[in-house]
């Protein structure tokens, strides 16, 4: 790792560091997710307080060849996407994937390229779920556990409409009979296929993208949960 | 230098206090010991009563040493608005103003999924009970203008939806005698979102 200089970066997280300061996390357009050190952010008159929040663009400069950089500037280089409700949650759920998931100070220019393109896609209008699965799903191979959708890796033998699916992390997809009963999780051949072309458009597809992406990820995440999953749960129904 | 092992066990506690480093607590330490014991007698009197006793309000979770705390007491306050904040000093800052007259209820943080900050931990399904036991008509949704805050009012908002109370944020922008010149981006923009319209 080294300086980073008019870097174009994004905040993954922020969280107030001693008395005046904050440690940061960012996602960097070459060295992927650094840890900065931002002196004296907190201070009530820095400038760099408002630069220093989640999905805005900006472009940074910090020095250090350590695991922590200091940060010496930082500027907005652009509007934040609109986002609000619904839309605010789902990105910081990206930033928690990508917080979690990516090693520290490995490049990952496409994922960079692809988080860009979800943010500026996340609020548009029916494209919430499409956008998010897209993203995880490019997650999983750049970090190389990309599922294979249109065959079966252990057989070779190419994915059927019609037919139905159990997936495994290692081995990928194998034909089941589906039944109903099975103690297994099945997908449906056209869903995937659907999948594989990121065709989002039937509520089927978006159904089993979500289940089997979650499945693809869970080994990756372990045991510790993603805690921005729990707030897309529907609001209590009160009884009157 | 060091000190005998308890002098150096008092600076080293010391720093425990915000904005407080080796040479304050050298100074601090040594004012009390040299010049007063007496003082130093009633600081540490105080803070371990203080820590032993003050607890959270059950109804707004303030910082209180009785159950339920003196503003959610008073009778002087207008039962029907509630105003949700992030931290005790929120409060102070709202109460200093002298222009609010309702209650609080301080949620302690934010939202915040990558430090496992959820709704648990910020007490919403409390803030929800509150809101259906009482005589609350609206909620003033005053998080801080952070990502994370306005992640937190949108959930909070979502989670009342099937409650009959009116829910308004805070609005922000452009501070007080500011000059747009000098407000930062981020201001701007959303003084700008956040326009009202004036005829
Ligand atoms: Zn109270």
């Amino acid at each position: 790792m080294s300086a980073l200089i008019s870097e174009p970066a994004y905040l993954l997280h922020g969280r107030p560091y001693r008395e005046t300061s904050i440690l940061a996390e960012f996602f960097t357009s070459t060295q992927g997710r650094v840890a900065i050190l931002a002196r004296g952010a907190r201070r009530p008159k820095s400038r760099q307080k408002a630069a220093l929040q989640p999905f805005y663009p900006v472009v940074l400069s910090a020095t250090g060849r350590s695991s922590l950089k200091t940060l010496q500037q930082i500027d907005l280089c652009g509007m934040a996407p609109p986002l609000a409700g619904a839309c605010l949650i789902s990105g910081l759920y990206l930033n928690e994937l990508l917080q979690r998931l990516l090693p520290e100070g490995e490049p990952h220019p496409r994922m960079y390229t692809v988080y860009e393109w979800a943010l500026t896609h996340l609020s548009e209008p029916g494209e919430l779920e499409p956008v998010l699965r897209r993203f995880e799903k490019e997650l999983l191979s750049e970090l190389g556990f990309a599922v294979v959708l249109d065959y079966c890796v252990a057989s070779g033998e190419p994915v059927l409409a019609e037919a139905w699916y159990a997936y495994h992390p290692e081995y990928g997809l194998r034909p089941v009979v589906a039944d109903g009963r099975g103690t297994q999780r099945s997908y449906p051949g056209a869903a995937l296929l659907a999948m594989a072309q990121d065709d989002y458009s039937a509520s089927l597809t978006r159904k089993v993208a979500k289940v089997l992406l979650r499945e693809a990820l869970a080994p990756l995440l372990g045991d510790r949960p993603l805690h921005s999953r729990s707030l897309f749960l529907p609001p209590p129904v009160f009884s009157s | 230098m060091h000190f005998s092992p308890l002098i150096d066990q008092l600076m080293d506690s010391l720093r425990c206090l915000p904005g407080v480093g080796p040479k304050t607590a050298q100074r601090m330490a040594l004012h009390l010991l040299e010049r007063d014991r007496v003082g130093a007698e009633r600081l540490a009197q105080a803070m371990l009563k203080a820590v032993e006793l003050v607890g959270h309000c059950e109804k707004c979770r303030n910082l209180s040493e009785s159950p339920i705390c003196r503003l959610c007491e008073s009778s002087h306050r207008d039962e029907s608005l509630l105003c949700v904040v992030e931290m005790p000093a929120d409060v102070l800052a709202i109460e200093q103003t002298g222009s609010y007259r309702g209650h609080y209820f301080v949620l302690m943080g934010h939202l915040s999924p990558i430090e496992g900050i959820g709704p648990e931990q910020l007490g919403i399904a409390q803030l929800l009970s509150r809101v259906r036991n009482s005589a609350v008509e609206e909620i003033i949704i005053a998080t801080n203008p952070t990502v994370e805050g306005e992640a937190t009012a949108h959930y909070i908002v979502e989670q009342m939806r099937a409650l009959p109370v009116k829910v308004s944020r805070i609005a922000h922008g452009v501070p007080l005698g500011g000059e747009l010149e000098y407000v930062d981006g981020g201001t701007l923009v959303h003084a700008l979102s956040g326009r009202r319209s004036l005829r």
